[in-house]
């Protein structure tokens, strides 16, 4: 036993040295004789057992959460997509030969693209996606005479309404690299669908499931003999299910009724709680084609196309109010008195003098007018003449005040500010000095001055609803597969108007008197009020935009619109809101109900 | 026997550092999503190892008992900064100064087995006063417990092991260490039996066996007693006042079999890739299983099974010799410096390096528990790498000044 040393002395440490060799003498033999039973006794065990990996992890896919409108019509639903794999090092040539054969393809290529040497050799690598039914079936029966050879059955995204909703929604598609990295410990792998805009992107994180793992068992010739004992299968986790609080028979009746020739947006709010009912931008695409990869001829079509199908007018779409901001103009004269309700203007004759410019009224002249009959009949020359008196400072306040100029919002995705310019916008060094004439034409929505589709229908629902400015949102619940409701869309408030409540009244009798006896005429529905404004945007770069902004009915509001139709003739958005005002209150309409099976079955 | 290099030490070193950057290569050169090569980065990291490694070895011996304390106090206080920044975002190890990350928990090893083996040097300090033993405790319990906080259990135990070896080298007996670790078997034995008081009886029946055959030193007697009959006493309401996952966490560590989704998942796939190699091995970038990355992060914990694939019992027995060689040129310092603080840290750094390749081997040939301990020189990680290369930079430097006191 080691006693207390002396400070130069370690003799006394040898036999605790030796000892301690020992010990670890006799630990390293344990070690390399289990090492030795591992590889070179049962070696030959291991090696048939396991010569080609024998434990293969084949992940199952889970399905996406539906996608569903407010009374549970399904909008994206779920499809089987069978994906043919071969693993390059256990496929023979032979096989490859087979393979061709039985799927139809040249045995050239094919034996090209498995031999490529950029794969990894042992991982199966997809030789054919979006097999037919047809192929699959062949192969499946010749399973075990294609060694190397795998089928995978994955769901992906269907979007059940063809381009319906295209913009609102949104799509899938793989996640590419960038997302693969940045989303590596959220458990995303290489294949996996991601949404990639709309909802499918905002509410990715209830939308997706859980994939699940299977450990299979393979024998030397690569072939599966199935499940590997001993590790028990991790089952998929569907997603979750999303409903939105559009209203897809609105949506429908909507997309109808703007011609695939136009471009335009139309957006219905639900005046009392922000809720989106109808969200349309035209033209669309089918979202159809990106889960699956888009051919390239395909994708040169959309981007070449001239009207721009994959720009969501609703939110980024970017044009000038037109006669619809005649609204906010009117509003800040007679909220500062600047406008008294009964004044009549300096009589229209089909135009307005100032100083040397000769601004001109779309009519020949409308003669003395108050502001009720000025927002009836669109007049130009009046609200010169009230943009002079409020002047641009007092103008920008309100219109901002009426939420343009900033984000409205919303749930999904991202939305343009628009453009509602102050004095520091019209800096001389930037070429564009401040003139009195500028006024005139940002009085009646024309000039330097940019709003969304979505503002319009902001706005519109706050005159609608007495002042309050939503949020729109197009969350309405998420529920779990089994019908949990896990969360639910809330309404929030952006602000409200900063108007009082007589102005308010004013602007909601001009807005009835325009459908009664004005330009909004064609927007009449025999069983309700509906209350509006046209508007006509001067486009510098072609035809006129058409504008129409309503809501119905004038005394208790379920439904703000908001539409604008590009390069098309004035008045043309007036029947189109009409349309879709009618297919959300008809009282002929059939209540959708929920099919609950439908559900279910999606589900599996 | 003037040689200032001990020449095999050095050798073996370097040649299990480049054997970790190949197999590191094999292991993740198919890993898409890898910024840059992990081998580089190891690359890059050896080195800077073999330089420091290099220093370590030049340096004074007087400089280095000058430093023991400063060291201590400044891996503290990067242990205690760990924890402060990584409290805002789940658990982390790591501390960043620009680009490079450092793991403090690795450079502790090193300063507790500098402090120690000063506290320890000097001969007033009788191993079997109480009051030596709980400092020397004391010693290691503080970077442990920060450690703990991490939570990194695989590294804490490695300053268990420091201990011990450093304990059994100032002249603790074996039967005396065993003593001395019993109140921690005591709690191992009464959870593993589920608080059954006949094993503990049983056990404790034993220790008294070892008191009454060894009969240590009285004050010594009184606070093993003292220890043992509180953990006794305290060990199941304490264990009941742990939230569930905190008693998981230990019971998976204790019976890994239990979680065969996680780690059972990890010794499976380890030991058919082990299996798999035979005698001479698949060859290089030629097993499926490495080549497949069946095993999670096999660069890192499972780089043995990696080299026991594809170099088949050949390389891995070849590995194993290597690190045996190390451990015993080692011990073989310990024995023979002159002066005791050197002899001190030999044996530290000989407790680490067999800490880490017997836990590490043990468990991906299944014999011990997956707790996380990476293999020296040869996992991936810079950190572990630079304090392996350090340590034995400190074996090298004790053989140089193997005739000063």
């Amino acid at each position: 036993m080691p006693g207390v040393y002396s400070q130069n002395e370690n003799s006394s440490d040898r036999s605790q040295g030796y000892i301690l060799a020992g010990i670890v003498t006799v630990i390293f033999l344990i070690l390399i004789g289990r090492l030795y039973y591992f590889q070179v006794i049962s070696g030959e065990v291991y090696q048939s057992h396991s010569a080609r990996n024998s434990i293969r992890t084949v992940t199952l896919e889970s399905p996406r959460g539906l996608i569903m409108d407010r009374n549970g019509i399904v909008l994206a639903d779920n499809r089987a997509s069978y994906t043919i794999s071969a693993i390059p090092i256990e496929i023979s040539a032979t096989t490859i030969k087979y393979l061709a054969d039985l799927t139809g393809r040249d045995a050239k290529d094919l034996k090209k693209k498995i031999r490529d040497k950029s794969l990894n050799r042992f991982k199966p690598t997809a030789i054919q996606r979006e097999a037919s039914f047809e192929t699959v079936s062949r192969v499946e029966e010749h399973l075990i005479d294609l060694p190397g050879v795998t089928v995978l059955i994955e769901p992906t995204r269907l979007y059940t309404q063809g381009g319906m909703g295209g913009h609102v929604l949104g799509y899938v598609s793989e996640a590419n690299r960038e997302q693969l990295s940045l989303l590596k410990d959220d458990g995303y792998q290489s294949g996996d669908l991601i949404g990639k805009s709309g909802v499918e992107k905002t509410y990715e994180r209830f939308l997706r499931g859980q994939n699940g793992l299977e450990y299979i068992e393979v024998n030397a010739k690569g072939q599966e003999l199935g499940p590997f004992v001993g590790m028990s299968t991790i089952l998929p986790v569907p997603g979750q299910n999303v409903y939105l609080t559009l209203d897809a028979f609105v949506q429908e009746v909507g997309e109808r009724a703007i011609p695939d020739t136009l471009a335009g947006a139309l957006v219905a709010i639900d005046p009392t709680n922000g809720e989106i009912l109808a969200y349309i931008s035209k033209p669309n695409y089918d979202p159809n084609l990106f889960p699956t990869g888009i051919p390239t001829k395909v994708w040169n079509t959309i981007i070449d196309h001239p009207l721009r199908p994959l720009l969501n007018r609703v939110t980024n779409g970017l044009y000038p109010a037109a006669s619809t901001m005649k609204i906010v103009t009117a509003a800040a004269g007679l909220d500062t008195d600047l406008i008294k309700p009964d004044e009549l203007f300096q009589p229209c004759v089909g135009g307005f003098r100032l100083g040397t410019r000769w601004a001109k009224c779309w009519h020949r002249g409308h003669g003395a007018l108050g502001v009720v009959d000025a927002i009836v009949n669109s007049c130009d020359v009046y609200f010169y003449q009230a943009g002079l008196r409020i002047g641009l400072d007092r103008w920008g306040q309100y219109a901002r005040g009426f939420g343009l100029g900033s984000p409205t919002g919303i749930d999904t995705g991202e939305e343009k500010n628009g453009l509602i310019p102050d004095m520091a916008y019209y800096d001389p060094e930037k070429n564009r000095g401040w003139t009195p004439g500028k006024m005139l034409n940002l009085a009646i929505g024309q000039g330097e001055l940019l709003v969304t589709p979505l503002q319009m229908a902001v706005l519109t629902a706050a005159v609608a609803n007495g002042g309050t400015l939503y949020n729109p949102h197009l969350l309405h619940e998420v529920r779990s597969p089994g019908g949990d409701q896990m969360v639910q869309g809330a309404e929030s408030i952006k602000g409200q108007l900063p108007i009082k409540l007589e102005t308010l009244e004013i602007l909601r009798e001009a807005l009835v008197a325009v459908i009664n006896r004005g330009t909004g005429a064609p927007a009449r529905l025999g069983y309700t009020q509906v209350a509006g404004k046209t508007g006509t945007a001067e486009n510098p770069h072609g035809e006129d935009h058409s504008w129409f902004v309503g809501y119905a009915p004038a005394d208790n509001p379920r439904i703000a619109v908001a539409a604008i139709l590009e390069n098309a003739p004035h008045g043309m958005a007036v029947p189109i809101v009409r349309k879709v005002i009618d297919a959300y209150l008809s009282p002929d309409r059939e209540q959708p109900t929920i099919s609950l099976r439908n559900i279910q079955d999606n589900n599996r | 026997m003037n040689e200032t290099m001990d020449r095999p030490l050095f050798i073996i070193t370097n040649l299990l550092a480049v054997t970790g950057v190949i197999m590191i290569y094999s292991a993740t050169r198919n890993a898409a999503d890898v910024a840059t090569s992990q081998y580089i980065l190891q690359s890059i990291w050896f080195g800077v190892g073999l330089a420091v490694m290099y220093t370590t070895y030049l340096l004074p011996l007087r400089f280095i008992q000058a430093i023991t304390v400063p060291a201590f106090i400044v891996v503290i206080i990067l242990l205690i900064a760990v924890l402060a920044t990584s409290s805002v975002k789940g658990s982390s190890r790591w501390i960043r100064f620009g680009a490079i990350g450092i793991q403090p928990s690795e450079l502790a090893k090193i300063a507790v087995i500098l402090v120690l083996a000063q506290y320890l040097e000097q001969p007033k300090r009788n191993i079997r006063k109480p009051m030596v033993l709980t400092t020397a405790c004391l010693i290691v319990a503080l970077p442990v417990a920060l450690i703990l906080k991490q939570p990194d259990l695989g590294t804490s135990l490695v300053f268990g092991a420091i201990l011990c070896g450093m304990l059994l080298w100032a002249g603790l007996s074996f039967l005396e260490l065993v003593l001395f670790v019993s109140p921690v078997i005591g709690v191992l034995i009464a959870v593993i039996s589920g608080f059954n008081w006949m094993v503990w009886t049983i056990f404790m029946l034993s220790v008294i066996g070892i008191i009454y055959y060894k009969r240590p030193p009285m004050p010594l007697i009184g606070v093993l007693i003292c220890i043992h009959i509180g953990v006794g006493i305290t060990a199941e309401p304490l264990w009941n006042t742990l939230h569930d996952y905190q008693r998981q966490r230990v019971e998976t560590f204790l019976n890994p079999q239990a979680d065969a989704l996680g780690s059972g998942y990890q010794i499976i796939q380890s030991q058919i890739a082990i299996g798999s190699g035979g005698i001479f091995g698949r060859g290089l970038l030629q097993g499926s299983q490495t080549q497949l990355a069946f095993l999670p992060e096999q660069q890192t914990d499972f780089i043995f099974s990696v080299i026991g694939e594809e170099l088949g019992f050949i390389g891995s027995l070849s590995i194993l010799i290597l690190f045996y060689v190390l451990i015993i040129r080692g011990i073989i310092i310990a024995i023979n410096v002159k002066g005791r603080f050197q002899s001190l840290i030999a044996a530290g750094c000989v407790s680490v390096f067999s800490f880490h390749v017997i836990m590490n081997v043990g468990m991906t040939i299944g014999l011990l528990p997956v707790a996380g301990v990476p293999l020296p020189f040869l996992s991936y990680g810079g950190s572990f790498l630079l304090t392996s290369m350090i340590l034995s930079g400190l074996l090298l430097n004790a053989w140089r000044h193997r005739f000063e006191y």
